[in-house]
């Protein structure tokens, strides 16, 4: 453990050695952070990692917290559950981390959470949305994503405001917890908001033909359609529907929001709308937002995606709560996180008791091949 | 239901049908020739598919027929290489040949990731090919689908005059049928087993463009595609160029009202239901319902 510690602090000797000189003199503020590093959802295990090492290394540059630099611990859990909890047990008894960032799936981050709360570790969830994780009277997990239900709710909240021509919605979804969990959960709301569902679709992970729900869902005459899918599979159904010659409205998931999408969907993304954690077109105004963005730039050259951000706000979040909770221990700093309320990618982030953040979700829209704010 | 959305549906179920007989043609011809059930059938098709993108990529306003012509040569040379480097080696040693069927599904996860090395583990879009509508009175089909199906007849056509009117082709038809006679009238069993592999792998080259156009290229795309194409090979009666062909076509219908039908969400579990039902009540597939399938 000793000698690659030992390496990274050589390889920045130059950059900040007044402070590095009071961090040296004690021991690292350890904190963990596992995703799916490897394997398909790797695009987003990425993105969360350069955000965390992005916060970590201008905290540790400007002094580190309390004088102590912060060392990041980072795992790879594939997406996979039981890795996920092989992880937690890991960063709680040998790594010793005082707080856990992750992980991006539901299901790995649900395994990981059992652990982390049997051994009162905080743990903040990147971008799981599943309702559930949150709702098992769990103190010691936050969340930086808002949870589905709150995307569905802040979904049918701007149709009913700004689509009020859209009535009748037919639904199509990936038959897995996510699809299904988003589409019941619309269905429920947009019903209280006097809105109809006239048709329902599902179809299995990976399929690539959706002649048949289309045609059954486009019988059905609804005035909009609601697909909740990931990107590859929805950039799939909506091309084909344009290729069916039809011009229904879509209202997407957060699925879409990911650069492929529109690379995938091309010319048919056009006037798409979808909920989406965060967007930087929706960020113009935000300092912290265009800070992360210049950060990112200047690091990677990208452009910040919505998993970027939600990583950004979580380490953020954990940094000001260690400094607040004065002490690397566990408990003082799942506390002082709970009290956070600070401006964050997303605006002022504070966390509601069940440690989810009490955000409005953006919406937008696919103008010229870009993301834009639906709400504008 | 409208007429006017069954007959779209139809449309639909025949074009994706089309690309699971050209590669079901590409199974049958293979097992005929050397009792080979070549499961790497999905992956060349795959690299097909990539290949014709490739093309694209290269020359953006390509004609689809020369994205086409550039997936059926890229297949073509894959599978022939694969006879010739691989599997005629493996006969030549006497490898059993339930040893060669396994190589072949050793081969096919080597190609999944050489592509997945080559062109990355994201989905990649195929430019459109086309754009608009045909509107044949109150009916509007993607022209995509149509080109698709038509292509696809097209070439199964021209697979059997080359079988039925060629030297080549009469002398691939003379190996499958009996490979001691044919080499004692003089045919080299060599070339025209390599000759076979090259003819299905462009065929699944074909498939590939069309699939990719379709929906999107992508390393994995060859393995459900495939086996559903082995399916509708087995469908027809395995061996049978006739049978691929309609089970291809069938297959692709059965899936597609089936969805509409029955259920969408278990649309795969419909299709290879429906096979067992047929193959109880037809053995041998549709190729049994003629007296004289092999």
């Amino acid at each position: 453990m000793s000698l690659p510690r030992r390496s990274l602090l050589a390889a920045v000797p130059a950059l900040a050695a007044p402070a590095l000189a009071v961090a040296q003199s004690r021991d690292p503020i350890r904190v963990g952070a596992f995703g799916p590093y490897s394997g398909s959802a790797a695009a987003f295990g990425q993105s969360m990692r350069e955000a965390i090492d992005i916060v970590t290394e201008t905290r540790n540059r400007a002094g580190g917290v309390g004088g102590r630099r912060i060392e990041v611990v980072h795992a790879d859990d594939g997406g996979r559950p039981e890795e996920a909890a092989t992880i937690a047990r890991r960063f709680a008894t040998r790594d010793r981390v005082v707080l856990a960032f992750g992980s991006v799936s539901s299901p790995a981050s649900l395994s990981a959470s059992q652990v982390f709360r049997d051994e009162e570790v905080p743990q903040i969830v990147i971008t799981a949305t599943s309702q559930r994780l949150t709702r098992l009277g769990n103190e010691w997990i936050f969340r930086s994503t808002v949870p589905d239900r709150k995307q569905v709710s802040d979904l049918v909240d701007f149709i009913a405001g700004k689509h009020p021509q859209a009535r009748r919605f037919a639904t199509i979804c990936v038959n897995d917890d996510f699809g299904r969990g988003g589409v019941e959960a619309f269905g429920e709301m947009a019903r209280a908001k006097g809105l109809t569902i006239v048709g329902e679709e599902r179809y299995a992970r990976g399929d690539i033909d959706f002649t048949a729900q289309l045609t059954r869902l486009r019988g059905a005459n609804p005035d909009a359609v609601l697909d909740w899918s990931r990107y590859t599979e929805g950039a799939l159904i909506i091309r084909q529907l344009r290729q069916m010659q039809s011009n229904l409205p879509i209202f997407g998931s957060d699925g879409y929001a990911v650069p492929a999408f529109v690379e995938l969907a091309g010319p048919a993304a056009e006037g798409v709308i979808y909920v989406t954690p965060f967007s930087i077109a929706t960020a113009a105004n935000n300092p912290v937002a265009q800070r992360l963005a210049a950060e990112l730039r200047a690091a990677h050259n990208k452009v910040p995606d919505g998993t970027h951000a939600l990583a950004y706000d979580a380490a953020n979040a954990a940094y000001a709560a260690i400094e607040r909770a004065g002490r690397a221990e566990r408990r003082p700093i799942r506390d002082t996180l709970r009290q956070t309320d600070m401006d964050s990618t997303r605006g002022r982030l504070r966390f509601d008791q069940t440690g989810d953040p009490t955000l409005v979700s953006p919406v937008v829209v696919i103008r010229n091949g870009r993301e834009a704010d639906a709400r504008a | 239901m409208s007429g006017a959305a069954l007959l779209e549906v139809a449309v639909g179920g025949i074009a994706i049908g089309c690309v699971y007989s050209l590669l079901a043609l590409g199974y049958s011809m293979i097992i005929r020739a050397s009792g080979i059930i070549h499961f790497a059938q999905g992956e060349v098709m795959m690299i097909g598919s990539m290949c014709g993108l490739s093309a694209l990529w290269l020359a953006p306003a390509l004609h689809p027929a020369l994205v086409l012509l550039a997936g059926m040569a890229a297949g073509g040379v894959l599978a022939g290489a694969m006879e010739l480097l691989v599997y005629r080696t493996l006969r030549r040693r006497r490898v059993p040949l339930m040893n060669i069927i396994t190589a072949t599904v050793g081969l096919s996860i080597l190609l999944m990731n050489a592509a997945r090395l080559g062109w990355g583990s994201e989905p990649l879009r195929y430019p459109d090919l086309f754009s608009g509508a045909v509107e044949i009175g109150q009916l509007r089909i993607s022209p995509q689908l149509l080109w698709i199906a038509g292509t696809g007849f097209a070439i199964m056509i021209a697979l059997q005059l080359f079988l039925s009117k060629t030297r080549p082709g009469l002398a691939m038809q003379a190996i499958a049928q009996d490979p001691d006679a044919a080499q004692l009238i003089g045919i080299n069993l060599s070339r025209s087993m390599a000759g076979t592999f090259a003819v299905a792998g462009a065929m699944a080259g074909a498939a590939g463009v069309m699939l990719g156009s379709l929906f999107f290229s992508f390393f994995e795309m060859g393995f459900i595609t495939g086996l559903k194409a082995f399916v509708a090979a087995t469908l027809g009666g395995l061996g049978s160029i006739g049978g691929a062909m309609l089970g291809g076509i069938l297959f692709g219908l059965i899936e597609t009202f089936g969805a509409v039908f029955v259920s969408s969400a278990y649309k795969d579990a419909i299709g290879m239901l429906l096979l067992i039902a047929i193959l109880l009540v037809l053995p041998q597939g549709l190729a049994g319902l003629r007296k004289r399938g092999r």
